[in-house]
């Protein structure tokens, strides 16, 4: 299968005083189209560090990272966001919603920034929030539902504009565990139904293993790659 | 960039309407006070000279003021001049003025109002010889008087006494002033014109007129053909100004120009009121605007310091939700022009306020309630090019405080601005 992303030698240190610390250590990854990938590993063995250089959202210190074959690290702040934009989707750890907008203005708002029409971007807002089964609370603010019908309008937002890619980071860490199978639930439907490549970052197992594959992290090296046979 | 200035507007018109009420209600009123304080201050600073301009020109020189040149102490060939005035159709009216010295008494044996301790005086002034219908007419001065009455054809020996040579008994003074007392009309005064050839005779008050014009409150009014009968066309022997009011929307340069031609400019000035009142009030004028204008540009580095904090504090608290923005792919001009909006909606709303406070408050107030000044009677003195250009400084300050907190924070790394570090 095409691999949708491709990492290098990729490598993010920290100054640590004096010094610099390795959070990432020579990184080799490749992720094909459509594939559910489950990034595992202890507090600090540097999964979000990981995710977060794939993501753009920080720099590594060297090495590469290429999405649909094109090596983005001489992207400058401006293109890293329309890439951003136009490619991916996030799920953040506390959802992350806007407070100032509702359910409905939350979903639609990166596609306004896309340049859909704001009737278009209603029309897909609203089709996505029924499938994730909140139509009946678009006008709500973040302040006025539960963690996990949050998580479901990030869900919502993060997929809308049908990016190649959605990034998850731990997208259940702060939900009970019904609410949690429920997110869980939603992903992997997106995944078969909509065949989107997800990568998750998560420290509970069970939840990794309704993925394709999981990856095991310490040290900032990858110590384990298994497919999941379904 | 269609996409990027709309969803902009977007966040901004969502960050104004959810901001706390309270918060937003005190940046508004904020605002508009100190675009109140940016027209007001200046408005009523300018309005003393303004006011004391407008006066002279409403109640002494009218739109062109003729006097005698340097080497003439009065208006010669004065009854050419008149025929050129009449004959002028752009001129409304005019009227001459005849001023002569004069010693002014009060017996206050015969007063009514006659206190104990109370001696009588004697003092210097300047008469006024007026043609009291065209001063009626064409200057209004007739609205000026503040007790008794002004003339009417009958009158006889009668005078109307300017307010600053009265004083009631406990009235402040300026330094040097000197009155009559606590003269009313139906008064019975002394005056001795001209020098010691004429004998006094006596004159009844009919009314007290204060017009915030040196001249006339200083001195006494008296219709001029009294005047000229008293002291013959001999003594008196030409006007020493002539008002005239013009035509509406006929600029006064025409008609001057139209004046000197048909005149001798060895005899005359011919000038307009700004030309009129002198070097001295234009000063004023200008020391005011200066001031003025430094008064407003604190007022404006205020608003900007204040609009700066606020939207420096609220991007601030919103530091993560600015790096979510810029995660989920809306770029920094997005986010920098959402705060500029929001900052813009603030000062639009706050000046709207400021606005209707001014047009329908302010205005009307000091139009009905001018403030007392000796030398005029302040008005706010407000103009519309003045206020554009003090309204799109606010604005231009407001886009500038909302466009730097915002661009500080948009430039930072994306992931340390939303982990919070």
């Amino acid at each position: 299968m095409e691999n949708i992303l491709q990492v290098r030698n990729l490598v993010k240190s920290f100054k640590d005083g004096d010094n610099f610390k390795k959070i990432l250590n020579e990184i080799n990854l490749d992720v094909p189209k459509g594939q559910f990938l489950s990034i595992i590993g202890e507090s600090g063995a540097g999964k979000s560090t990981l995710v977060y250089q794939m993501s753009l959202l920080d720099v590594p210190t060297s090495g590469s990272i290429s999405i649909f074959g094109k090596d983005t690290s001489g992207l400058n702040i401006k293109e890293q966001a329309k890439f951003r934009l136009n490619n991916f989707g996030y799920i953040f750890q506390d959802s992350a919603l806007i407070k100032e907008l509702n359910v409905l203005e939350n979903v639609k708002l990166s596609l306004l920034a896309k340049g859909i029409s704001n009737k278009k971007a209603e029309e897909m807002s609203k089709e996505i929030l029924t499938k994730v089964g909140l139509g009946s609370m678009i006008n709500r603010y973040p302040s006025e539902i539960s963690g996990g019908e949050k998580q479901r309008v990030a869900i919502s937002r993060a997929i809308v504009g049908k990016p190649s890619i959605v990034f998850a980071d731990e997208p259940t860490a702060n939900l009970d565990h019904v609410t949690s199978e429920k997110i869980m639930g939603e992903l992997k439907k997106i995944s078969d139904e909509l065949k989107m490549t997800i990568i998750m970052i998560t420290h509970e197992l069970k939840y990794a293993q309704g993925a394709d594959r999981i990856i095991e992290i310490s040290d900032g090296n990858i110590i384990s790659d298994s497919i999941i046979k379904k | 960039m269609f996409n990027i200035v709309y969803t902009a507007w977007f966040l901004a018109t969502k960050y104004f309407s959810r901001f706390s009420k309270w918060t937003s209600s005190l940046i508004i009123l904020v605002i508009a006070l100190t675009f109140l304080n940016l027209v007001v201050v200046s408005g009523l600073l300018v309005g003393l000279i303004e006011g004391s301009v407008l006066g002279i020109k409403e109640l002494r020189t009218g739109e062109v003021f003729i006097t005698p040149t340097k080497q003439n102490q009065y208006i010669k060939k004065y009854n050419e001049l008149f025929s050129v005035l009449d004959n002028n159709k752009n001129i409304k009216g005019y009227a001459p003025r005849y001023v002569s010295n004069a010693r002014l008494y009060k017996d206050y044996k015969t007063s009514i109002y006659r206190r104990a301790g109370e001696v009588d005086v004697d003092i210097y002034a300047a008469v006024t010889g007026i043609d009291f219908k065209k001063e009626k007419d064409f200057f209004g001065l007739d609205k000026k008087i503040i007790d008794g009455r002004w003339f009417i054809d009958s009158d006889v020996n009668s005078v109307i006494l300017g307010n600053r040579l009265t004083a009631k008994a406990d009235e402040e003074l300026f330094t040097d002033e000197r009155v009559l007392g606590d003269v009313r009309p139906g008064e019975i005064i002394e005056i001795k014109f001209g020098d010691k050839t004429y004998a006094p005779q006596k004159f009844q008050v009919i009314g007290i007129i204060n017009s915030k014009q040196q001249e006339y409150d200083y001195g006494i009014l008296i219709p001029s053909r009294e005047l000229r009968g008293i002291l013959g066309q001999g003594v008196l022997l030409g006007p020493d100004n002539v008002g005239v009011r013009i035509a509406n929307n006929v600029e006064p340069a025409v008609v001057i120009d139209s004046i000197k031609a048909s005149t001798d400019s060895t005899l005359i000035n011919v000038r307009s009121t700004e030309e009129s009142i002198g070097k001295y009030l234009g000063n004023i004028r200008k020391t005011f605007v200066l001031l003025s204008n430094a008064l407003g540009t604190i007022s404006i580095v205020v608003v900007t310091v204040m609009l700066f904090i606020v939207i420096f504090i609220s991007v601030i608290t919103k530091q993560r939700q600015i790096g979510i923005l810029k995660g989920i792919g809306i770029s920094p001009l997005t986010i920098k022009l959402s705060y500029m909006f929001l900052s813009f909606m603030y000062t639009f709303v706050g000046i709207a306020v400021g606005v209707l406070i001014l047009v329908f408050l302010l205005i009307p107030y000091f139009d009905a309630n001018p403030i007392n000044f000796p030398f005029s009677d302040g008005i706010l003195y407000v103009t519309l090019p003045g206020l554009i250009t003090k309204i799109f400084l606010l604005f231009v300050m407001s886009i500038f405080a909302g466009f730097l907190p915002p661009y500080l924070i948009t430039k930072r790394n994306t992931l340390n601005t939303i982990l919070g570090r």
